[in-house]
């Protein structure tokens, strides 16, 4: 088999790995409803009444969509003061938090690609241990 | 992204482990690749194989009878490992051998090496006590690799020498 051939068996099988461990075993959606239900967590901690929290789902995505009233301050903060949006933002594994009424071109990836992502950069860093361990070429020294 | 590989973790290293076995895959047989087939010990041959042997041999009798031989030889001054194999015939030009120098070929005749063929035939443990009688240039014949140049040369494979080790020099 191939240099190729062989590396690219390997990136077949971390890649169906990745996609098995976000669809078929359902971590991927685990992750999502983590992050919804931390960050209404932290609406209610807002005391703010009537602000829903929205996540993509189709696909997947870690993309929340606030709506609800809410004035600028409440929303963005001001100074050292951290709005809603800051709030939720800071929650761990959080990616891009918008609103509803405010059209946002922010890039969001889906879910599953950024799990594909990591599991090639995992891969690689597999890969560069090999290299490090049995890739080397000995080093060829002669008396002058 | 710190949450989502934490998340993430098990089948991260699932796949840093695949990364490894692939790598091991790919490197190892390309070092294998590299690697001479013992140059200093030709490849065994139908006609060699049933020759019968010349001094040791490699059972546990043998070797006691070596260990014993060689406590005696300590005692009584004299080199019982003095036969090597391949010692009959012309002296070969083992300057040409890289590294090697007068003093150190001097120094190789001193102890009976005068063949390619008797430094490609050594044994590691041979090679080791060759060493240890080597004085001033003590750890030549691993760091040159003077056993595997020898393998070449002892075969006559002059392509292969140069491969590995550059051209031979004119004096060959």
């Amino acid at each position: 088999m191939s240099p190729a051939a062989k590396l690219a068996t390997g990136l077949a099988a971390v890649l169906v790995l990745g996609w098995v461990n976000h669809g078929p075993l359902g971590n991927g959606a685990h992750f999502v409803d983590r992050l919804e239900a931390e960050s209404k967590a932290v609406i209610v901690s807002t005391d703010l009444e009537g602000i829903d929290i929205k996540f993509d789902r189709d696909p997947l995505a870690r993309a929340a969509t606030l709506s609800g009233n809410a004035d600028e301050f409440q929303r963005y903060g001001m100074r050292g003061q951290k709005g809603i949006t800051q709030q939720i933002g800071d929650v761990p594994g959080m990616g891009t938090v918008r609103w509803a009424d405010r059209p946002s071109r922010a890039l969001v990836l889906p879910l599953l690609v950024e799990t594909l992502l990591l599991e090639v950069v995992a891969y690689g860093i597999g890969l560069g241990f090999a290299w490090l361990l049995w890739g080397r070429r000995p080093r060829e020294r002669f008396a002058p | 992204m710190t949450s989502l590989t934490t998340y993430n973790g098990i089948a991260l290293i699932i796949a840093g482990i695949i990364g490894l076995i692939v790598g091991w895959w790919l490197f190892r047989r390309a070092l294998d690749e590299r690697k001479p087939a013992r140059p200093g010990k030709p490849a065994a041959t139908v006609e060699s194989a049933p020759a019968a042997p010349k001094g040791e041999g490699k059972s546990v009798a043998d070797e006691d009878a070596a260990a014993v031989a060689d406590i005696a030889g300590e005692f009584l001054g004299v080199d019982v490992h003095a036969e090597l194999p391949g010692a009959s015939g012309p002296p070969d030009n083992l300057q040409i051998l890289k590294g090697v120098g007068a003093k150190l070929a001097a120094k190789l005749n001193d102890n009976g090496i005068t063949r390619f063929e008797q430094l490609a035939a050594l044994t590691e443990d041979q090679a080791a006590a060759l060493d240890a009688r080597m004085e001033q240039f003590k750890g030549r014949i691993g760091r040159d690799r003077l056993v595997e140049q020898a393998g070449y040369l002892a075969r006559d494979d002059r392509d292969g020498f140069a491969a590995r080790f550059g051209n031979l020099g004119s004096t060959s």
